[in-house]
């Protein structure tokens, strides 16, 4: 029941926000941050009582009938992998909420869009019912629009129709793909727990209808070649849209990779592993150069979310125990990294510097030190330091893609090959912002520290990376009984 | 049959009719020197009466004896009252008590009582088809409801483009008659019968010969098709929608369509369930359907006025529906049912705001009008989202479970998937597909409504009682028969 | 207790780091604090240690278990010398900043958190604890470099930063891939299959590829021919200190982790391919010594001059590989003595003469080593001094240096002759290139600018006086150093005595 109240908290939380007049600025703030605490509160809640639990996978269910005519059941629970991502969104919520701080246009509307946006993905996370999860995913397209069009910058309305389509092109192909989920399985049924435990798909069904799933939830996941929406996205967002998108919403796609298109149809996704593989190392190749040669800042942290995904989707396609934990782990990671930087580039440094243009920053390191420090970590923590989480989800994924025999050699020479690719543009990119002098743009102006929410956000994000990276443990202790049922599908189906 | 039965089994309608006149008579009493507003309120207010009258008289009859004991009462042959025709026949009734509240304050012409009066024969005549069964019952119906629309059309003669539309109506519908009415003769001459009952089992017993069938059911579709605005028979539906009064194109794009798709499951669910010639049959549904979502999708694409847009969407809509037919089987009907009733709720909705804008604006409202309406009328925005949304099939909503349906009913007659062209995979692709690109001019739409930071060109709207409380009704209906649509379903499930 | 040590100077980062205001008096107080209590701690250790007594303070926890990761420090004969080299310099590494007093915070954190990395990289025993260290060395190093730094400091940074990710990419794919294999990332462990000669077995045909790659990290890191050319731009454009500390410590991490992981586990691909590794020191070693001759800036030279000086380690190193039969000396035993004490003696010496440098550079305000001469008669406590070092560098005996090195030649000698030979040759450029740069500064006459420099003040004399101290101790009684890591060096040898 804890894990249901995420989702309610979120929904009331966006009707009630909606219904606040515009003027009401710190009412509506304090009522934003103090749902988001919520809906995070609750997370931790089921975290810790995931932890005592007595052996079975999933907790929290409930589970009611809804439509029979089409065999749809509102089934809803957790396990690990389910709560470290919606610790991940809890977390990304409240730091959210803090970088929107001083957003005062129409600021009702954007936190119930916002709000809206949350409820979506923590639906998502918890259903255990494919039609349930498919309605989830789609409540979360819409709100996107709005809050890129309404509150985002360049083009946005551009940028926002193209991330709405691509996500609903994504979705159509998943939604082709549970439908015939829905009749392979001879079960007539949507539930995801009795597919997995009862469902017998035959050979060729699996091989026709993992690719589609798999694109399906891949388009949102900044799968190459079908990218592109997600740095236009990212970068003409608003920084908590922008937060959530490539922190919180890319990991949709993925959960859906791993949750329905693997845990469903393993002997599929044995068949196209390789091939998951060979587009996984496109991504982290790809978006690493991509982003060496970018001129605005905001893009190269968008880039880096296409090549960070990388990692996730390589660490999916090794289909054994270490690669799994890796994509998992490099989830939560990624999510906590990625958000940081877009907020850090977005809000903290554009909220002074007005631009984001590498060009035109002058002298940052002299002017803004403590700001500059702080990405500084933050990009150490993103290109893989080890002490930092992504660091420890990268080298599961590489054990895990050099244990699985079916990958060439070249596979992991390439990866190693994107990991340096990923220190370079890192550091160059450090370098061309923080050290370079511009004296045409705004030589005098003085730049003020970082404010409290900002510090606050910043210094919650910083922390569970440097926790996790630490001690994973916190989260292995989780994600390793709940992957054991996929692995268990995977190896007969191997046989 | 004695005609005490056939009073018992249409004495609503006679109710209708009666008040009907009244209606009209009253237009030439005292009344006829008044200002056009207060005429038009008052006929309103008598229409209204003659359809809650109607609607008391089927709901008395859906729970009297002769609908509870599940027997259906028929008269004669020609008319069925089940619980299904029944309930349709007051869903339809209200519907039409909506339309005419949104019409009362923009009667085009000074004609006022005839203009409800056409109204309420159109309403009649959507009764009479969908309770309907017998093929010249339902071509009489068919051609009452017809007639009607297209003086509705027209009603606004000052206007060239209006009369243009109603003539384009009225030339289109009568060939589109004219080819039911042919093939009408050629299940005549296959199954020798007129009647639903005759004709199903002449045909389940192999004794209707197939090349007339083919052929009538060929000419079927196409006079069928152009009523439904399914593609290529809907070059009608963008003029007309556009020119006709806002309540008249709203009454068009539901009414009629919900009952003329009631016509075609009950025709075509059989011939499809039991002819020999189901996969010409179902071919040639494919074309008409796929034809329909791309034309209809890509024509709104370009569209700039928002009533024609809606237009295209109709069609669109038009082939998703004949999705169901396709499958050709009894969720198929169920699913085509379901998604007639929320289509029209939303339909009628969106159509319902437009008309109150355009009636507000004075003119023809284009989508750069709507431009920064959330900030004058919150509310307003709010439930066009809603209906719009629905249409765009976004879940939760009625519109997404409905096309979710459909498409599932389709694919459960076909559900071995052993490459990517088997079954009707290919089809919901394309539907989905041509969702993808509704939304994006959905979408356009919204933006107006929702995001343009503009300053707005419309003033700030008030919507009488009865329209913001029926507004909100079919948004409740439109957001809660989404959630939990097990309610509609198994209602019609249950008669069909 | 190691863990405290470790952590230590990272507490004090955080202190400096977390203090407000710009008290820079109290900053550096703080940073030298935290040195000189983990020196202390860690010389502690040295006296507790018994050698031949294996592994020692040890501390061990489980931390990822899912890919067999452990939190393992412990000393043994082959990293106490190296903890107690990082004693003795890391308060030197602080007081030789003293003077740093623009953007004093940032520094001083910086330096106490690579403090940190060092101690953590020379105790850590499971490679996954061990890369962490490793990388978390580099990242204080490059920022230090870039943000105080000289003129052409951010090539030499990124220079710097990429070549030794690049290796140590290398290295990370090739020790994953020896787990995948052998199922452990423990450095004991995998020395313990290795004596079973199970490690050739368990990687088959790709031996040889692994070993390189397991090589290359440690090879950008000493380093030798050809990846070298990272070196001299950044120990010439790090600001003194930070050259102290390159060339002094991180420079015998790569050392050290050839002696930790590469020789322990690889000792037959060591054997088989020591003609091509003896050739690469020597070529180093040659290299060096004439680029120190050719180049004029003080720093430069002295960077070559570490070239050329850690390659003798290595050139030792591999001579242990050419063993061929037993012998009645325990020659690879002799050679890798000579290796450790090298390691020792040139990290002090080495420290000492950048500091010189960079004393001088500060009262002179050049590096040209043209622009001085007849210094011996200006600055002759600072002549004194720096002849000192550079003697010993040199191999005079009763010096540090000349223990090393006459370890090395003749554990190598009865190894692999031939190389051996080359080796006392460029031996001969060595001096060449160290004398001419004495020759160059102190003999002759000064020109009036230079007259009327001030000589060393006594209290830099005594900031690196431990270091002369030492180089004369290890010089007079090489044993006892030696002690410590003996019994280590015996059983590491008898891999290579067949």
């Amino acid at each position: 029941m804890v894990a249901l109240l995420t989702v309610i908290l979120s929904f009331l939380g966006a009707a009630v926000i909606g219904f606040i007049p515009s003027k009401n600025i710190r009412l509506i703030r304090s009522l934003a941050l103090f749902i988001a605490l919520g809906t995070f509160a609750a997370a931790m809640e089921c975290y810790f009582q995931y932890l005592d639990r007595s052996g079975e996978i999933f907790q929290q269910m409930v589970d009611l009938t809804w439509i029979p005519a089409i065999g749809a059941t509102f089934k809803i629970g957790v396990d690990g992998l389910s709560i470290s991502l919606i610790v991940l969104t809890g977390i990304i919520a409240v730091c959210g909420v803090l970088f929107s701080w001083t957003l005062e246009d129409r600021a009702n509307q954007f936190f119930a869009y916002y709000f809206a946006l949350i409820g979506g993905v923590f639906g998502v996370f918890l259903s255990l019912d494919l039609f349930l999860l498919f309605v989830f995913y789609e409540i979360a397209i819409v709100p996107k629009y709005f809050i890129i069009a309404i509150w985002g910058s360049g083009e946005k309305a551009y940028a926002a129709m193209k991330l709405v389509l691509f996500s609903f092109v994504g979705s159509a192909v998943a939604l082709l793909g549970i439908i015939a989920l829905y009749f392979g399985s001879g079960l007539e049924t949507f539930d995801l727990i009795r597919l997995m435990a009862e469902g017998e798909f035959s050979s060729q069904f699996q091989l026709v209808v993992f690719p589609l799933l798999f694109i399906g939830f891949g388009i949102l996941a900044g799968m190459w070649p079908f990218h592109t929406w997600a740095p236009t996205g990212h970068v003409a967002a608003p920084t908590a849209a922008s937060m959530l998108l490539a922190g919180v919403v890319m990991k949709l796609g993925a959960y859906g990779c791993l949750r329905v298109a693997i845990g469903l149809l393993p002997e599929g996704a044995i068949y196209w592993a390789p091939i998951v593989a060979w587009i996984a190392v496109i991504n982290i190749v790809y978006g690493a150069l991509i982003a060496l040669v970018q001129k605005d800042f905001k893009y190269v942290i968008g880039y880096s979310s296409v090549s960070h995904m990388g990692f996730v989707l390589l660490g999916l396609a090794t289909l054994n125990e270490v690669g799994l934990m890796g994509a998992s782990l490099q989830m939560f990671s990624h999510g906590i990294i990625g958000a940081l930087l877009f907020a850090i580039v977005g809000t903290v440094i554009y909220s002074r510097t007005h631009t984001r243009q590498l060009s035109h920053f002058h002298n940052l390191m002299q002017r803004m030190p403590g700001i500059c420090w702080v990405f500084i970590v933050a990009g150490l923590a993103s290109m893989g330091l080890p002490g930092f989480s992504g660091f420890v989800s990268e080298l599961h994924v590489l054990i895990g893609a050099w244990k699985q025999d079916q990958f060439s050699i070249w596979i992991i020479i390439l990866t190693g090959f994107g990991i340096l690719a990923t220190f370079t543009y890192t550091l160059v990119k450090i370098h061309e912002a923080f050290f370079r002098s511009s004296p045409a743009h705004n030589p005098n102006e003085v730049y003020t520290t970082m404010t409290i929410p900002e510090k606050l956000g910043c210094g919650i994000l910083l922390l569970f990376a440097l926790g996790i990276g630490i001690y994973p443990n916190l989260l292995t202790v989780i994600l390793e009984p709940s992957l054991m049922p996929i692995l268990e599908a995977l190896s007969t189906a191997a046989k | 049959m004695s005609y005490l039965h056939l009073l018992q089994t249409t004495f609503p309608d006679l109710l209708v009719v009666l008040v009907m006149f009244v209606a009209l008579g009253f237009d030439y009493t005292k009344y006829k020197d008044f200002d056009r507003q207060t005429r038009s309120n008052k006929a309103a207010m008598i229409s209204s009466i003659a359809l809650l009258l109607g609607l008391a008289g089927v709901l008395w009859q859906f729970s009297s004896a002769c609908c509870a004991t599940g027997t259906p009462a028929t008269y004669d042959g020609q008319l069925v009252l089940t619980p299904l025709t029944l309930g349709f026949k007051a869903m339809v009734f209200a519907l039409a008590l909506f339309v005419i509240q949104f019409a009362k304050a923009q009667v085009p012409n000074k004609h006022v009582s005839e203009y409800f009066a056409l109204i309420l024969l159109s309403t009649l005549g959507m009764g009479f088809l969908i309770t309907a069964q017998n093929l010249i019952m339902a071509f009489v119906s068919i051609e009452l409801i017809s007639l009607s629309l297209y003086g509705l059309t027209a009603f606004q003669n000052d206007k060239k483009y209006s009369v243009e539309a109603g003539i384009k109506y009225f030339a289109i519908g009568g060939v589109s008659s004219a080819f039911l009415l042919f093939g009408i003769s050629y299940i005549y001459g296959a199954t020798h019968s007129l009647n639903f009952e005759g004709i199903i089992s002449a045909i389940q017993n192999n004794q209707a010969p197939s090349s007339y069938m083919l052929i009538a059911s060929a000419f079927l579709i196409v006079g069928l098709g152009f009523k439904i605005a399914a593609a290529p028979f809907h070059l009608w539906a963008p003029d007309t929608y556009q020119c006709a009064p806002v309540p008249v194109a709203a009454w068009i794009a539901t009414g009629s369509k919900i009952a003329s798709f009631f016509l075609l499951i009950q025709l075509f669910g059989p011939i499809l369930e039991f002819s020999a010639d189901r996969d010409t049959l179902i071919k040639g549904l494919i074309v008409v359907s796929v034809v329909s979502m791309v034309l209809g999708n890509i024509g709104a694409l370009r569209q700039s006025c928002v009533k024609r847009l809606l237009a295209y969407s109709s069609v669109a809509h038009a082939g998703y529906i004949l999705i169901g037919l396709i499958a050709a089987n009894k969720d198929g009907q169920i699913s085509i049912l379901y998604y007639i009733v929320i289509y029209s709720f939303a339909t009628l909705g969106a159509f319902a705001i437009i008309g109150i804008i355009n009636d507000r604006l004075g003119r023809e409202a284009y989508i750069s009008d709507f431009n920064g309406s959330w900030k004058q009328n919150p509310r307003l925005s709010l439930l066009f989202l809603i209906f719009v949304l629905s249409l765009a099939g976004i879940p939760p909503l009625s519109g997404f479970f409905g096309k979710l349906y459909l498409f599932m009913a389709a694919i459960s007659s076909q559900p071995d998937i052993a490459s990517w062209s088997d079954g009707y995979y290919w089809i919901i692709a394309v539907a989905l597909l041509m969702s993808a690109v509704s939304l994006f001019y959905y979408v356009k739409v919204l933006k107006a409504f929702l995001v343009s930071d503009d300053t707005p060109s419309l003033p700030k709207i008030t919507v009488s009682k009865a329209e913001g409380f029926g507004l909100f009704i079919l948004a409740a209906l439109v957001v809660g028969l989404g959630i939990y649509p097990t309610g509609l379903i198994e209602f019609i499930s249950g008669s069909l | 207790m190691i863990s405290i040590i470790t952590f230590f100077p990272l507490l004090a980062a955080l202190a400096i780091a977390l203090t407000p205001g710009n008290n820079k008096g109290f900053i550096k107080f703080i940073a030298l604090l935290g040195a000189l209590a983990s020196s202390v701690l860690a010389l502690s250790l040295a006296f507790q240690f018994v050698p031949g007594d294996g592994l020692q303070f040890v501390q061990k926890y489980a931390w990822i278990p899912s890919i067999g990761v452990d939190y393992f420090v412990g000393i043994d004969g082959l990293n106490m010398l190296l903890v107690i080299l990082v004693a003795i310099l890391s308060p030197i590494f602080v007081l030789a900043s003293w003077k740093i007093d623009e953007k004093a915070k940032t520094y001083f954190s910086l330096l106490s958190i690579q403090t940190t990395a060092l101690y953590g990289a020379f105790t850590a025993l499971n490679f996954f604890h061990w890369f962490i260290f490793w990388e978390a060395a580099l990242v204080p190093a490059f920022f230090l470099i870039k943000l105080y730094g000289g003129d052409g400091r951010h090539k030499a940074a990124i220079n710097f930063f990429v070549f030794t990710v690049l290796g140590s990419v290398a290295m990370l794919l090739g020790v994953v891939f020896l787990y995948l294999k052998t199922g452990t990332f423990d450095f004991i462990e995998l020395r313990h299959l290795a004596s079973q000669g199970l490690i050739q077995v368990k990687l088959g045909g790709l031996y040889p590829a692994i070993f390189f790659a397991v090589a290359l990290g440690l090879w950008v890191k000493v380093p030798l021919f050809p990846l070298h050319m990272w070196q001299a731009p950044a120990y010439a454009e790090a600001p003194v200190p930070i050259s102290m500390i390159l060339t002094g410590i991180m420079s015998k991490m790569g050392v050290y982790g050839f002696l930790r992981l590469v020789v322990p586990v690889f000792p037959e691909a060591i054997r088989e391919f020591s003609e091509l590794l003896l050739t690469l020191a020597l070529v180093t070693i040659i290299w060096g010594a004439f680029l120190a001759l050719r180049h004029t800036d003080i720093k430069r030279v002295l960077a070559y001059s570490s070239l050329n000086h850690v390659a003798y380690c290595m050139f030792g190193l591999f001579a242990v590989g050419a063993a061929v039969g037993p012998d009645k000396i325990n020659a690879p035993a002799i050679a890798m003595q000579g290796v450790i004490l090298q390691m020792f003696a040139h990290g002090i010496g080495a420290a000492g003469l950048f500091y010189l440098a960079g004393k001088l550079e500060d009262v002179s305000g050049t590096r040209d080593i043209r622009e001085f001469g007849g210094l011996g008669a200006v600055m002759p406590r600072y002549a004194f001094v720096f002849c000192f070092l550079v003697f010993s560098s040199l191999g005079l005996p009763f010096l540090a240096g000349f223990a090393a090195e006459i370890l090395i030649f003749s554990g190598a000698f009865a190894l692999a002759p031939f190389h051996t030979v080359c080796a006392l040759l460029a031996l001969l450029a060595t001096a060449v290139f160290l004398l001419t740069i004495i020759q160059r500064i102190f003999t002759g006459t000064a020109d009036d600018a230079k007259r009327t420099l001030p000589d060393i003040s006594y209290r830099d004399v005594l900031y690196i006086s431990p270091l002369l101290v030492l180089t004369v101790w290890v010089g007079v009684s090489p044993s006892t150093w030696l002690a410590f890591s003996d019994p280590f060096i015996q059983t590491l040898s008898s891999f290579f005595t067949p």
